[in-house]
């Protein structure tokens, strides 16, 4: 204990020196001549220093202090205890009544981005597995039908594989564009 | 007027810095880390814990280091700059690396205390080491709860273990001198209780409040003065901007760890008193017989020196020391002084103690 006083009164000299002997002394200094900045810049860095060691060192007794202590430790229970019936009455609104009037929850909404979203990710991956099904095949016949025009060996086997069957080109689907009969 | 502005620009930042980190819970997001420094590989996932992999280019040393992290920051504070990393400096040092890197526990991870830490995940990861690397033993070096993690580590599987090194080590809290351990004292265990309770585990932001409240003037301003007072230092500006992106990736703490810890450890002291458990089995570290080097930052205000220091008048070790450095807790990993010397001293203790003769 005698230590720590023995340091504030340390902190609080320095302090109490740089803010009224040196702080106005390299001022007036600046003031006179021209040249006197950087001694007043040090002198009140000097001066900073010596206040945040001392705020330091307060904030140090503050929290040894036993009645602060006792304090901060019953404002944190009951910060919690707040919190935890806070936490209950949240979850009793939003679990049941919320949904009762027929609004969702933060959990539903998630819910249903999440199905959105995987259904989003089906569709692409459907959509993408039927463009490499077309693009194989279109592949396929048209170098069996190549190889059955042109004789070439190196595609014999597609040849005997060709049976002369050549796709129409894709229709667009039913519905997918109105005609009108003229 | 410029300090003014300038100090109220940073302060301005340092606002908007905390809000974002609010806003992505911290830490648990582990994809707001910075690029990595230095490469790795990722070869071991389990439970809650990712063993990364730093290969050294010319490595000397037969037997690996594994580095053993906090549970309540991101890790790359051990590699934040070219020249300010001491995974760089032991990699340069001729080790293989080894860091973990803890998987931010969720509302299902509550159940998990010391012994789903040591005994399971870091138990893990030290026998996929031995298995990648063919050896039987491996170095750990545990920085702040990870030196608490690595001693348990050690005194529940010696055999293992063929050099410990502990940084700024959180072992006798009995001491109390940092004033902030007393206010700690005030949190009874109901409160303790009430966190696990609401959120299951202690969660990021309160860890981050613990730190912030450890020096409240520095934080709501000593360091954004500094910040005015180095701008024109050569690398500073890029280095507190990753420093605060560190200071600010918090992690939650598991819900059983936190009350082991602040219960047991903190303020019973059981594991100095030699009565703490981890599954069930009381630790004695009698049985912590390898080398030990324990690094204690001179000026910490984090864990204090005398909360460390007695670290090694209680193992069973015949080789072992206290090295205290003239810095503070975060300093002994990112400050050039340590880069520059404790950490090739470091390194100089291991390489020595790298034969299989010097076993325990």
């Amino acid at each position: 204990m005698s230590n720590k006083n023995s340091k504030t009164g340390d902190d609080f000299g320095k302090f109490f020196q740089a803010a009224w002997f040196d702080l106005p002394a390299a001022a007036a200094k600046r003031f006179l001549s021209s040249d006197g900045e950087g001694a007043l810049r040090d002198a009140g860095w000097k001066a900073y220093d010596a206040w945040i060691s001392l705020a330091n060192d307060a904030s140090n007794r503050m929290y040894a202090n036993p009645t602060f202590g006792s304090i901060a430790g019953r404002g944190i229970q009951t910060g919690l205890q707040v919190a935890r019936v806070v936490d209950a009455v949240a979850s009793a609104i939003f679990g049941n009544l919320w949904p009762a009037i027929g609004l969702p929850t933060a959990t539903d909404m998630q819910g249903l981005r999440a199905d959105v979203k995987a259904l989003r990710e089906e569709l692409r991956a459907v959509r993408a597995e039927a463009e490499s099904t077309d693009s194989i095949a279109d592949e396929r016949h048209d170098g069996a039908y190549a190889a059955a025009r042109g004789g070439d060996s190196e595609s014999a086997a597609a040849a005997i594989i060709w049976n002369g069957y050549k796709p129409e080109p894709k229709r667009s689907r039913k519905g997918g564009k109105k005609s009108v009969a003229l | 007027m410029s300090l003014f502005n300038d100090v109220a620009g940073y302060w301005f930042e340092g606002a908007v810095r905390t809000l974002d980190a609010i806003g992505r819970g911290f830490g648990s997001q582990i994809s707001a880390d910075p690029p990595p420094v230095t490469p790795y590989k990722v070869v071991y996932e389990t439970g809650k814990v990712s063993l990364r992999h730093y290969r050294a280019r010319n490595r000397i040393h037969a037997t690996p280091i594994v580095m053993v992290y906090a549970l309540i920051k991101r890790p790359f504070v051990m590699d934040l700059q070219p020249g300010k990393s001491v995974v760089e400096s032991l990699l340069k040092q001729g080790f293989d690396v080894y860091l973990t890197d803890w998987i931010p526990p969720t509302k299902e991870d509550a159940w998990r205390g010391f012994d789903a830490y040591v005994n399971q995940d870091l138990a893990n990861a030290v026998r996929a080491v031995q298995l990648e690397e063919n050896v039987d033993r491996v170095h750990v070096v545990g920085y702040c709860f990870g030196a608490l993690l690595s001693l348990l580590y050690t005194a529940l599987h010696p055999e293992n273990v063929r050099n410990l090194v502990t940084l700024a080590i959180p072992f006798d809290m009995g001491a109390r001198d940092l004033s902030f351990y007393n206010l700690m004292d005030r949190v009874d265990d109901s409160s303790v209780e009430l966190i696990t309770k609401i959120y299951g585990n202690c969660p990021a932001w309160m860890v981050n409040m613990c730190f912030t409240a450890m020096s409240p003037i520095h934080h709501a301003l000593g360091k954004y003065v500094g910040m005015y007072r180095n701008a024109e230092r050569d690398g500073y500006a890029e280095m507190f901007e990753l420093f605060e992106r560190w200071m600010s990736s918090d992690v939650a703490l598991a819900g059983q760890i936190f009350r082991e810890m602040t219960g047991d450890i903190f303020k019973r002291n059981l594991l100095v008193k030699g009565e703490f458990k981890v599954g069930g089995r009381t630790v004695d570290l009698k049985n912590v017989t390898c080398p030990l080097l324990n690094v204690v930052a001179d000026l910490d205000d984090v864990v204090h020196p005398k909360s460390s220091l007695p670290l090694p008048e209680k193992v069973g070790s015949v080789d072992r020391r206290n090295l205290t450095f003239p810095t503070g807790h975060i300093g002994a990993v990112v400050s050039a002084g340590a880069i520059n010397k404790l950490w090739p001293e470091v390194g100089g203790w291991l390489a020595d103690r790298d034969r299989p003769e010097s076993d325990n």
